[in-house]
């Protein structure tokens, strides 16, 4: 009878045989490993739980590597342990990228600068400040985290947080656009927010107007037409140092766009372009999430840009207003008015 | 093989990590790790561990072997012999003295733009009621994430007080000492690092270490750098292989106990975890090899092994019983410390594992831990070891506290064998103290055979075999009388056993030739590199016993 071989790996349904008496190389295995380990079910009670206890990430940015991951794997068909957590993470996903789609007057950000309070004098810092110890925990990803366009030098790690209204909520990355964070709640009624649980939610799971669906399909769409220019900037930040792919990110947008569509079909919809205008971002991100529909008043010739990309990255908030210029969106009647 | 010059680091961390680092040090005193010397750092959040203390009264112990009468300086490397390798003990451990997450951030400091940025993080980042609040001194409770972040920054806090001269802490101390060896020696240098990836302060640390290190070194020596591209580190990445009693909303109903570690989602911790360690390009970059190590056999309830019915989330009474993995993870160090050097040369890290017979049950031999060529080295050297234990142990009485090493001596004498005479009681008593560590002891408050690391190692396989003849392992005070150190090993051919009266094995007979064979031969060799009376007793036995076992 031939003996029988077991491999001293973590419970997984890859079958993984090594030869007896040596160490195996398992490194182009190991995604299989970790993708069909057998990790049990969560049930729905304990989901939340197990969300707060799935700290096995050792990196205090956890919760932005998580969604990352959850986007990377968005395609996989495994859906237990990690992976069932991982559509969890994308329902908050998609939530907070309808959050600034239709209300993006209530979303607002701030550059948070990863570095000491105290930089100049290294030696009075308290190290555990979070401002700086994060800054430093980023290690070889903090030139992810960098406006690429300054030259080395003046490249300091930042992190963008969201508020809607004055809550926070979550923070730009460069890896997943969005990550929620770990502990927010918004009383704030829409459409993309679960009122139970104060968290984001996959707004399609919910009754959408035209308006939102429209404002939503077009940020999305714009999102998906974007994102490879973000990850050109990151390219350029990182050099050579490891290789930057954020190609994963147009499935799930791609996915998210068809989800738009067929609801809207559902609700028989016919969806009309609906441009936004938002300016909330500042550079590497205003490439992907900005947007300006301006119409020039004043003295000059009506005339109208339409754009993502960098268009507003050096433009302060309200300056286009103080020229002259406006959204048409905001001369659209709302929906159900009748021109008598 | 790697070079004679090699320099060898081991960091163990947390729980899981010290045991790891005790199967490593019984094997180095079987001479597993011949003619080195290793420089060992622990590393943990709890300095009252009881998984930490066992190991480092072993190493300390181990130390005191070693070194001449009364110096404790760890003597010297040895070849071919017991204690072969001389090993260096650093401990450091942070120290939180009841702090929590946002005492420690001083999240109140600051002007109100720093205060607010600060807050605004940590809430995006650590759940507040919960990650920022519990009390830190028992570890980090399984939050990685959070973990991560503490020990980087414990390690750098540490390295700007010795910076600055204004420490007193024989914590930072020792890391200091062990930074300046790393530092020295960065030309060539291995450092292997202990820990689980599914716990909490290895898992935590595991990541962070090498830029930890290389960040301190900079703060400390300031103007000098460690070379962390001489620098090779390899680590274990061991994942869930026990389980404990589920915490109770009992057990966190305080807000220093809210966050408990939960054997439940150990298996989610791993992958997030593995997950982790395969993508992060900064782990990818500093370590040169993983090896993955797992348990795909059901998980040993460690609950069995405490009385009180409480979760225990560290303290002295974490005191987890020894398993065949953590010797496996002992066994990936000796990979890692013996590899040839083009073999690290990589900018990329490579996972590794270990496939093992399994006919129903584990049936390990030498092999399967460092491979055929050393497998057979590593059986002789084990099985003579055990020899060791059971004479002192058994013969000699020293299971049950009586001066068993001692007592073996006087029988050399009135053999005729005088040169070690000149030991004086506190040598020999402490070898026993490591047999005893080793192999068993007889517990003086129940009377009953107390299993030390072999033992249960064996245990943990269950059913299945480990090495050795099962009658090498008596599992009664009874049975300790019937001991045979000649039919320890499998193969005929390395069994000695002399035969009684009516043809069946004498073990007192078997003894009886032993100290014949000590007579006769078994005499250390100049190539041993062995000086003092203790190392000259240590090897004459281990000499001995190894030719008894017909080995070469």
């Amino acid at each position: 009878m031939a003996q029988e071989i077991k491999s001293l790996v973590v419970k997984s349904q890859e079958n993984v045989a090594g030869s007896v008496g040596n160490w195996t190389d398992i490194t182009d295995r190991m995604p299989n490993i970790i993708r069909t380990m057998v990790t049990g079910k969560m049930d729905e009670e304990n989901a939340h739980l197990v969300s707060a206890a799935l700290t096995g990430m050792p990196s205090v940015f956890a919760r932005a590597i998580l969604f990352k991951d959850a986007l990377d794997k968005s395609g996989a068909s495994s859906k237990e342990g990690l992976y069932e957590f991982y559509a969890n993470l994308i329902d908050e996903w998609r939530g907070i990228i309808s959050a600034i789609a239709i209300d993006p007057d209530r979303i607002s950000r701030k550059r948070v600068y990863l570095e000491y309070s105290a930089a100049d004098d290294t030696s009075m810092h308290n190290v555990f400040e979070p401002k700086g110890a994060f800054g430093s925990a980023l290690m070889e990803k903090k030139w992810l985290w960098v406006d690429s366009s300054l030259i080395e030098g003046e490249q300091r790690p930042f992190i963008d947080v969201l508020f809607l209204d004055k809550n926070l909520i979550g923070a730009a990355s460069p890896e997943s656009l969005f990550f929620t964070g770990v502990d927010y709640k918004v009383a704030h009624e829409g459409p993309y927010i679960d009122l139970k649980s104060g968290k984001f939610q996959d707004p399609l799971k919910a009754s959408l107007t035209k308006e939102d669906v429209e404002s939503l399909h077009f940020f999305v769409n714009q999102l998906k037409e974007n994102w490879s220019k973000l990850e050109e900037k990151l390219r350029s930040g990182v050099k050579d140092r490891f290789t930057v792919a954020i190609d994963y990110l147009d499935a799930p947008l791609q996915t998210f766009l068809d989800d738009i569509e067929a609801y809207a079909a559902s609700k028989s919809y016919d969806l009309a372009k609906r441009p936004l205008s938002i300016d909330t971002f500042e550079a590497p991100f205003d490439i992907v999430f900005n947007h300006s529909v301006l119409l020039g008043g004043g003295s000059q010739p009506m005339s109208s840009t339409s754009s993502a990309a960098g268009t507003a990255s050096g433009s302060a908030p309200g300056a286009a207003q103080s020229s002259g210029a406006y959204n048409p969106a905001d001369l659209l009647l709302p929906e159900g008015s009748e021109i008598l | 093989m790697a070079s004679n010059d090699t320099k060898n680091f081991v960091i163990a961390i947390g729980g899981t990590g010290m045991r790891c680092l005790e199967s490593f040090v019984h094997l180095c005193a079987a001479g597993m790790f011949d003619n080195k010397e290793i420089e060992v750092l622990t590393i943990d959040t709890d300095q009252e561990n009881g998984n930490k203390n066992r190991v480092e009264n072993l190493v300390q112990n181990y130390i005191r072997i070693k070194s001449e009468h009364q110096k404790n300086d760890g003597g010297n490397p040895n070849v071919k012999t017991f204690f072969s390798a001389k090993i260096n003990l650093y401990r450091f451990w942070t120290d939180y003295q009841e702090q929590s997450y946002k005492t420690l951030s001083k999240l109140s400091a600051g002007s109100n733009d720093t205060r607010q940025e600060n807050k605004w993080l940590s809430d995006l980042l650590l759940e507040e009621d919960t990650v920022q609040s519990f009390d830190l001194g028992h570890g980090y409770r399984a939050q990685t994430h959070l973990g991560s972040h503490l020990m980087h920054h414990s390690i750098l806090h540490a390295a700007r007080n010795l910076a600055a001269g204004k420490t007193d802490s024989p914590a930072e101390k020792d890391l200091g000492k062990f930074l300046d060896k790393l530092g020295a020696e960065s030309a060539d240098s291995r450092v292997f690092v202990f820990g689980s990836v599914f716990g909490g302060t290895g898992a935590s640390s595991i990541p962070v270490l090498p830029n930890a290190l290389k960040e301190a070194y900079s703060i400390m020596v300031q103007g000098k750098s460690l070379d962390l591209d001489k620098v090779k580190f390899g680590s274990t990445l061991l994942t869930e292989y026990f389980s404990f009693k589920k915490p109770t909303a009992a057990d966190k109903s305080t807000t220093e106990n809210s966050v408990i570690a939960d054997s439940a989602f150990f298996a989610l911790n791993s992958q997030a975890a593995l997950q982790f360690y395969y993508t992060d390009p900064t782990v990818k970059k500093r370590y040169s090899r993983f090896y993955h190590i797992g348990w795909p056999s059901e998980t040993q309830n460690v609950d069995s092994n405490k009385d009180s019915n409480k979760v225990i989330t560290g303290g002295s009474s974490q005191k987890n019983k020894c398993h065949v993995l953590e010797l496996m993870c002992a066994s990936a160090a000796f990979d890692f410390f013996n590899l040839p050097t083009s073999e690290l040369d990589t900018q990329k890290a490579r996972y590794l594992m270990r496939s093992v017979p399994h006919d129903g049950a584990y049936t390990f031999r030498g092999s399967d831990f460092v491979g055929p060529k050393d497998g057979d080295e590593m059986e002789h050297k084990l099985s003579a070891f055990l020899a060791f234990c059971h004479i002192a142990l058994a013969i000699n009485k020293g299971a049950d506290g009586q001066p068993g090493v001692k007592g073996f001596n006087q029988r050399l004498q009135k053999q005729n064998i005088t040169a070690y005479a000149g030991l004086t009681d506190e040598d020999m008593s402490q070898i026993d103290l490591y047999l005893r560590s080793f192999a068993y002891r007889i517990n003086p408050s129940n009377q009953e055979l107390e299993h030390g690391w072999l033992y249960q190692i064996r245990q943990s396989v269950g059913s299945g075999t480990m090495m050795f003849n099962s009658s090498a392992f008596p599992t009664s005070i009874k049975d300790l009388d019937q001991v045979d150190i000649g039919s320890i090993m499998k193969e005929e051919g390395n069994q000695w056993s002399e035969k009684g009266l009516f043809g069946g094995e004498s073990p007192s007979k078997t003894f009886d030739k032993f100290v014949e064979r000590l007579v006769d031969g078994g005499t250390v060799d100049p190539s041993q590199k062995v000086t003092t009376t203790k190392e000259k007793f240590i090897a004459h036995i281990c000499n001995a016993l190894l030719k008894s076992q017909n080995f070469q």
